[in-house]
This record gives C-alpha cells, structure tokens and sequence, in this order.
C-alpha cells in the first residue's frame, strides 16, 4: 500500500528531516511512527499525502508512484488518504454535522450521499447527539472524533494520523485509539505518529522508530523502545 | 468532477458579503473607469461621424454647380485627374450626396422636407499628394477658381481642430481610464486575496480532503467576476445618461457650426456598451485568475 524507496528530505539550510528512507507498509497495517521531536515522523506523514516533494527518492501510494504524479491529479490522492491531526483542523464556524458534510461536499459527492454518510460516520465517532454543535462546545476528544470522522467519511484506502492524541488525556486518549482500531480492522491502513509511550506499548502494533531523519527500528508488535 | 450549484452560490455570495466595502469599493472604481472609457468611445465616434467626410486622407471637397452639364462635369474631372498635385478625386454623385445628406441631417425634419436631391451639389473628394496646409491652400485657391465650380470646402481650420481637440481629449481620457482600470483590477485582485485570506483555513481542509483546484477557485473568481460585471452595468447605465447628455447639449447648440455635423447614433451607443462589458468581464477574470493562480500552500 505504502512503498519508501531511499526517500531523504533536506529542507533549507540543510536541514535533513529524513534520511535514505526504506519501508513497505501493507494493506490494511496499523504503524506507528515514533521518535523524539524533530526526527521526521511529521515530515514522513506529509510526504504521504504530497504536502511535501522528497529531495530524493520514491514514494508508492497504492501502486503509483507519487513523484510522477502531475499536479491535477494530487486531489484525487488525497481523496484517498484521510488526514487527522494534533490541532484537528476544524472549522470553527460550522457545526458538527457541517464539518463532517463539508469534506464531501467539496469533492462533489451528491446530496444523498452526504445526507446519509454523515450520519452514518457521526454514529460511529459516537457523536451523532452533538452534530448540531460547534467545535468550540466540545471537549478536545469529541473535537478528535470529529476531526476523525471527517476523515473517515469518504472510506479512504489510508488514514494518516500525526499525534492525534498529543493534546489529549490518557483516559480520553484510549477511546481515541479504540476509535483509530476500529477504522483499522475495516481495512484501512493506518499509520500514525505519536510520542505516547502506553498507546505503543498497549496497542503492541508494528512499530517504526526514528532519529534525526533514519529509520533505526522497524519492529513488528513492537514497543516504544 | 460534479459541481454543485447551490455550494457555489453560497460561497460567493458569502464571500460578497464578507467584505462589503472592499467590494463596493472595487465595484465603484471598476464602474468609474469603465463609465470613463464607454464615453471615450461615444465621443470618440460621434468625431468620426463628425469629419466622416474627410476621411481616408481627403482634404478638400469640390462642389460642382447643379446645373452642370455632362460636358462640363468632364472637365472638371479631367482638370483634377491631370493635376499632378492630386492623388485621387473620385466623384460622389447625386444619389450618394443626398444619402450622407439625410444622415448628417437626421432628425431636422424641416431640411430633409425642403432639400430635394437635385437641389444638392454633387462633389469630387480630393485627396492631395502633399497634404501640408499650405499646398491644400493653394490647390483650394486655384480650384475656386475653376469654372462651374460651386465651392471648395477644405478640411481646413474647422476640422483641423475639431480632429485636434478630439484626438487631444481622447487620448488624455484614455491614459486617464488606463490607470483607472489598472487600480480597479488591482482591487479585484485584492479583495480576492483578502477572501481567500479570510477563509485560509476553509481552503486548507478543503486541499487536505481532495478538493480540485477548479472547485476551491471557482466560488472566489465568480466573487471578482460579479465584482467586474456589476460596475460594467453600472458603466452601461452611464453610457446611456451620456448619450442623453451630449444630444441635448448638441441641440442647444445647433448654431455652433462646429458641432452640427457632431452626431450619436445608436450603433455608437451599441458600441461603447459592448467595448465596457468586453472590457468589465476580461478585467474581472484576468484579475481573478491571478488572485487565485498560487494560492496558500499546502
């Protein structure tokens, strides 16, 4: 699903945030990316999606290589690859509901199918109650789940996720991943990046580890170190 | 990729809405240098309609009497023809005469009952060689001269200036316009910015779901293409108030021999409000177009 082929990226002045970067993730794999700040788990995930061009080096996502993919066709990746973040990128001016629909919306899904997805997606996060809320009437984990749900809504083939849980709780931080697990077993691959040593440690998924830009462990049901 | 109306309706009538002064204020200097600009044309074409008879280089118009008879008419002709000064003369007849008659004398309904089409001159168009006044003179002096010549009329001092003062006030009018309508699309283009600015957020989550490039733009070029259209209107509405303004002016003026032949016709009208949307839609869609181009990253 997810190929690195010796990927480095050198931002300017010569900052290496990833160096000679190899891996291969499969369908349906749940990864976590761990590693102090400032060793290139953030860099990684935005390669993925081409928020970011490698200085060298190839990415696969689902068979394609992402280097050669011309610029118009960049939308219709991300449509397959959902984004979760520290900071959930909600829209502070819209409801709940309104969140969630706007990520169909804007990729030209018909009426009937957001009016029945979101719905749907809301039940899952557990949030259908609060759908006529605002993102600032919800707690940061309600906020994560809808920030996943938003995600989610389109069933895209991956889902990225950097520190999703960094600005939460621990108890809230286990529903959160409870949430990511479920999405997971649907199929979807997941990796995600994370500085939470008990979630890797629970979770006892496939761990890569990074340090200042290099892969140094890639471990299958790992730990955090 | 299935675009949805009401989506885009939405968004571009929140974004006008948004920045309501910027937009007005864009909307009224589009509507200033384009109302600016259709008048340039209207004065522009009602000159031309003006000194029509003088075009394509001619420099003087000899009448002959009404009387004339074949014979004589040869003459002249073969007199013009011969002279090495003039480089073409070619003879407008009866029926053309009164043709440009009832144009330039439309709407004075008296002249067009009392005047029959062989009460009028027919004339040759002179177009000389050299056209420095001081030789158009002297070929108009000897030609008055001539026999069953009925008179000269030369593109002298009248028209002269009239071309002068047009061309003078066309042409400061239209640098004028220029700049105008460079501020007006810098506006477009700034209101724009501001928009997209304001919901940089919106355009960051709609880049991260999948969202075309297409389909984030749309919504804001609609924004300055709205922008653009309405002042063109607005211009429109000017035009015609212009139109009405130089004809009363015209009639008021119906001694200044200067202004008689000074006519708009409705096809100028048609023009000049054609050359303001023309103009209101380009400028709109190009500024937007830049505005939107490179827009924030991600």
């Amino acid at each position: 699903m997810i190929k690195l082929e010796n990927v480095s990226k050198v931002f300017k002045g010569d900052v290496v945030a990833l160096r000679e970067a190899n891996c291969d993730i499969n369908k349906g794999e749940f990864v976590f990316l761990v590693g102090p700040s400032g060793s290139g788990k953030s860099t990684m995930i935005r390669l993925l999606n081409k928020q970011e061009e490698p200085s060298t080096g190839a990415i696969y996502v689902a068979g394609k290589d992402i280097g050669q993919l011309n610029s118009w066709k960049v939308p219709y990746l991300r449509r397959n690859i959902g984004c979760v973040f520290q900071d959930y990128k909600l829209l502070s001016n819209k409801t709940v509901y309104e969140n969630v629909a706007f990520a169909l919306e804007v990729i030209g899904r018909p009426r009937h199918v957001v009016k029945t997805q979101v719905p749907a997606i809301l039940e899952l996060v557990g949030l259908s109650k609060k759908h006529k809320n605002y993102p600032d009437e919800l707690s940061g984990g309600e906020q994560q789940r809808v920030s996943i749900a938003r995600a989610f809504v389109n069933r895209p083939l991956i889902l990225l996720a950097d520190e999703p849980t960094g600005n939460l709780d621990p108890a809230t931080s286990v529903g959160i991943m409870r949430l990511l697990d479920r999405i997971n077993r649907t199929g979807t691959t997941v990796v995600m990046a994370t500085h939470d040593r008990s979630i890797v440690d629970t979770m006892r998924r496939r761990v890569i580890e990074l340090d200042r830009g290099s892969i140094i462990r890639d471990q299958a049901r790992g730990v955090y170190e | 990729m299935a675009i949805n109306g009401n989506y885009v309706l939405r968004e571009t009538t929140a974004n006008l809405t948004r920045n309501i002064t910027l937009t007005v204020a864009s909307v009224l200097t589009v509507f200033v240098s384009l109302a600016i600009l259709g008048s340039t044309v209207l004065v522009r074409q009602g000159a031309q309609n003006a000194t029509r008879q003088f075009e394509g280089g001619v420099e003087f118009i000899v009448y002959v009497d009404a009387d004339i008879t074949p014979a004589e008419l040869a003459a002249v002709k073969a007199s013009l023809e011969d002279n090495p000064g003039v480089l073409r003369a070619p003879y407008v007849d009866a029926e053309a005469t009164y043709k440009e008659f009832q144009r330039l004398f439309k709407g004075q309904e008296t002249m067009l009952e009392n005047v029959r089409k062989g009460d009028l001159p027919t004339s040759f168009r002179v177009e000389p060689k050299d056209k420095s006044v001081e030789s158009v003179q002297e070929l108009v002096a000897y030609y008055q001269k001539r026999p069953n010549v009925y008179y000269v009329s030369a593109a002298t001092e009248v028209i002269r200036e009239m071309k002068a003062i047009t061309t003078f006030f066309n042409n400061g009018l239209s640098v004028f316009a220029v700049f105008l309508l460079v501020a007006s699309a810098l506006l477009i283009l700034n209101t724009i910015r501001t928009a997209m600015f304001a919901r940089r957020r919106e355009i960051e989550v709609m880049k991260l779901v999948g969202a075309t490039n297409w389909f984030i733009r749309i919504p804001f070029m609609l924004e300055g293409l709205i922008q653009g259209l309405i002042g063109g209107v607005l211009a429109v509405g000017f035009v015609f108030l212009a139109k009405g303004w130089l004809d009363d002016l015209l009639n008021r003026s119906k001694g200044l021999n200067l202004l008689q032949n000074f006519s708009i016709e409705s096809s100028d009208v048609t023009l000049a409000c054609f050359v303001v949307v023309g103009v209101a839609i380009t400028l709109s869609v190009v500024s937007s177009a830049l505005a939107t181009r490179r827009f924030l990253d991600v």
